[in-house]
């Protein structure tokens, strides 16, 4: 709508645009439409995030456990001690490496849904998302007995006469990998199976007419399109595994500490919201870059393939 | 008059544990249940009663599946118009119980903790003395339970020993010192829960200290200990503290007195060791808030509980070790007559309670427990 700057006593005002306005009430009503999501994500979200931000600068009285709130750094330098940076760095190990065995699991599971059509695909995408149904807790102790030391992965490998001694995998690093990497697979594929899905087949002929062997294909043209996926993947993985907690309590017997379960026991078992809050917030700024990072990698990978 | 539990699915606590502490081998509650339909019915000649007198709500903060389907429904038959609701504490950490009370402040009549809970609270100024007079069954608790926790009615106890599997381990240890002897030898096969002020207490009894000692040389003595003994162990538990012993799969566990002898019924290979240099304890029980408006509502809920019919129907129900004799007679023969729960003179002679060492021993005692799992 034109804006009239100075107005003319006796100037008879323009009549207003019906197809303009119809326009702008469109644009209102969707952006209503947004406002159960933005309001969802500011009261769950970003409201506790900044409650995190206040408690972090405070500090608590054990006694009383009351929060007095300041502007103390304390809480943001004891995270450089050894004992919660050891955890640190067991964390974004794990979260690394889980990240690449997703990837290099997940990867050709998505490329075979991706080349498969109608049903079986639809078939695929299901067996993809079907452990989704069930509460995650429930599919961790699903995992815990599998891989117990007397859990049918062992028996069958016992029968078959390849295993002859005693594995044992349950309360081990393995033990997590294992878990965080079935849980979060999932995560993986369905973002590679877009990217792969979105590949124009011509392509492929064209690299073979062309004498590409398949390894060459794979590499000069698959893979760089795939990127997008490949870090909308990884961010969807790497983040939510890096502060991991119930996987290491449940299938790692606490036996090794990671960061998740030191900002746990400071809310639970300690009483420290303030020590906890700088913690989870400074895990979540290291998160953040990390994302950053990754965000810009994928603007551009998406404009190349473009 | 109803009961309601509490909202949310609540992680799992020590005493969410009492009932999984067969693992996967028993629905959870199920072992309670069952122990619930032989029990005794809870009885209802509660001498400080006062008939349908008393009206509202009263708001219990407690473990989850805690209390029998009778426990309150009884007490509601002597008072129509007073309603019990049984609210959640959400987690395992003491810590974050109190958090609960304390951001909740009014909304709990009463509540079931520990003596470190209880104690902080007290300090805190948020517990209302018990008026004794209006709970004489309280008399009939051990004398002991009641020195360890003044400030609420105890209603159970724990002790934290081991237990070993008689046909995988072919020593008889009866000391922690044995443990410790064998854990080179069944390295990778022994387990620990994990509860920090139970297993620092209980290393500090084998070392021969007080649980609540404050001597900087002997925590440092007990964290060594600790330090030493964690490369044998195969897990540190949160829950299904036995599942391992009764599988097999381990062959020695540091347990809770309640949870080996729920494992006991599922493989009599099970033996429960209270270890000669003594045991860590801890007792809990219902204290009343100060911002209660119904506080002689709350006194008579506390005597109902205690009336030895309803508390052995209590007993009977979670399978917990008992703090008052006067209610044997009610209290199934397999509870009475388990070394991990009788009422023993010798068992309790072995026994030394957790109590609160104030805000900077705790945290400090929370970092040494911190460095031990990050070892």
């Amino acid at each position: 709508m034109a804006v009239q700057l100075t107005s003319e006593p006796n100037a008879p005002a323009p009549p207003p645009d019906p197809g303009r306005r119809r326009f702008a009430v469109r644009v209102a009503g969707r952006q209503l439409l947004a406002l159960p999501g933005v309001g969802w994500t500011v009261l769950f979200f970003l409201a506790p995030m900044a409650l995190l931000l206040v408690y972090s600068f405070g500090s608590v009285n054990l006694l009383t456990l009351h929060v007095e709130f300041g502007w103390t750094l304390s809480n943001y330098t004891q995270i450089g001690q050894a004992l919660y940076l050891q955890p640190i760095v067991r964390s974004l190990a794990l979260s690394a490496a889980a990240t690449l065995a997703c990837l290099l699991i997940g990867f050709p599971v998505a490329y075979t849904i991706a080349r498969a059509s109608g049903r079986r695909q639809a078939l695929l995408l299901l067996g993809v998302m079907i452990p989704f149904w069930t509460s995650f807790v429930v599919r961790t102790y699903g995992i815990y007995d599998v891989i117990a030391d007397n859990g049918p992965i062992y028996s069958i490998l016992h029968s078959l006469g390849i295993v002859h001694g005693y594995i044992h995998v349950l309360f081990t690093q393995y033990g997590v990998g294992i878990g965080v990497v079935y849980t979060y697979l999932p995560l993986m594929i369905l973002p590679l199976f877009v990217s792969l899905e979105r590949i124009d087949p011509s392509l492929l002929e064209a690299a073979g007419d062309l004498g590409a062997t398949s390894a060459r294909t794979l590499r000069r043209v698959i893979l760089p399109l795939a990127v997008p996926g490949i870090i909308a993947g990884t961010i969807l993985v790497a983040i939510p595994a890096t502060g991991e907690y119930v996987i290491p309590q449940i299938l790692g017997g606490d036996t090794t500490l990671l960061f998740g379960n030191v900002v746990s026991d400071q809310f639970e078992d300690i009483g420290n919201y303030p020590a906890g809050a700088a913690m989870a917030i400074a895990l979540t700024a290291v998160l953040l870059i990390v994302l950053m990072f990754l965000r810009s990698r994928s603007y551009k990978a998406e404009a190349a393939v473009a | 008059m109803s009961v309601s539990d509490g909202h949310g699915s609540p992680r799992i606590t020590r005493r969410a544990a009492l009932g999984r502490g067969v693992g996967g081998l028993a629905a959870a509650g199920s072992l309670p249940a069952l122990l619930a339909a032989c029990g005794g019915s809870s009885g209802s000649s509660s001498p400080a009663q006062s008939g349908g007198s008393l009206k509202g709500t009263l708001v219990l903060l407690s473990y989850p599946g805690w209390y029998g389907p009778k426990e309150f429904a009884d007490f509601a038959k002597l008072h129509p118009g007073l309603h019990v609701k049984s609210e959640v504490s959400g987690t395992t950490g003491a810590a974050a119980t109190l958090a609960q009370i304390e951001n909740n402040e009014g909304a709990y009549d009463l509540s079931l903790g520990g003596v470190p809970t209880a104690a902080q609270l007290s300090q805190a100024g948020q517990l209302a003395p018990l008026d004794i007079a209006k709970i004489p069954n309280l008399k009939l608790v051990g004398e002991t339970f009641r020195k360890a926790l003044p400030w609420a009615i105890p209603t159970d106890f724990g002790k934290t020993g081991y237990a070993y599997r008689k046909d995988l381990v072919s020593e008889r240890p009866t000391s922690w010192h044995d443990l410790f002897a064998l854990a080179p030898k069944y390295s990778g096969k022994i387990t620990m829960l994990k509860y920090d002020t139970d297993i620092q207490g209980s290393f500090l009894k084998a070392l021969g200290y007080s649980v609540n000692t404050k001597v900087q040389s002997q925590l440092q003595a007990m964290q060594k200990q600790m330090l030493s003994f964690k490369p044998h162990l195969q897990a540190i538990l949160e829950t299904d503290y036995s599942k391992g012993l009764i599988e097999g799969t381990v062959s020695i566990a540091i347990d809770y007195d309640y949870d080996v002898a729920a494992a006991q019924a599922h493989n009599h290979n099970i033996v429960w060791v209270p270890p000669t240099e003594g045991m860590a304890a801890y007792v809990e029980g219902w204290y009343a808030f100060k911002s209660s408006k119904h506080l002689d509502a709350v006194w008579d809920l506390m005597n109902f509980h205690l009336e030895p019919k309803n508390y052995a129907s209590f007993i009977n129900y979670t399978g917990a070790a008992y703090v008052e004799p006067a209610a044997e007679k009610y209290i199934l023969k397999r509870i009475i007559d388990d070394p991990a729960l009788r009422y023993d003179k010798q068992n309790l002679a072995r026994v030394e309670f957790e109590g609160y060492l104030g805000p900077e021993q705790a945290a400090y005692r929370a970092k040494l427990w911190e460095e031990f799992l990050d070892a």
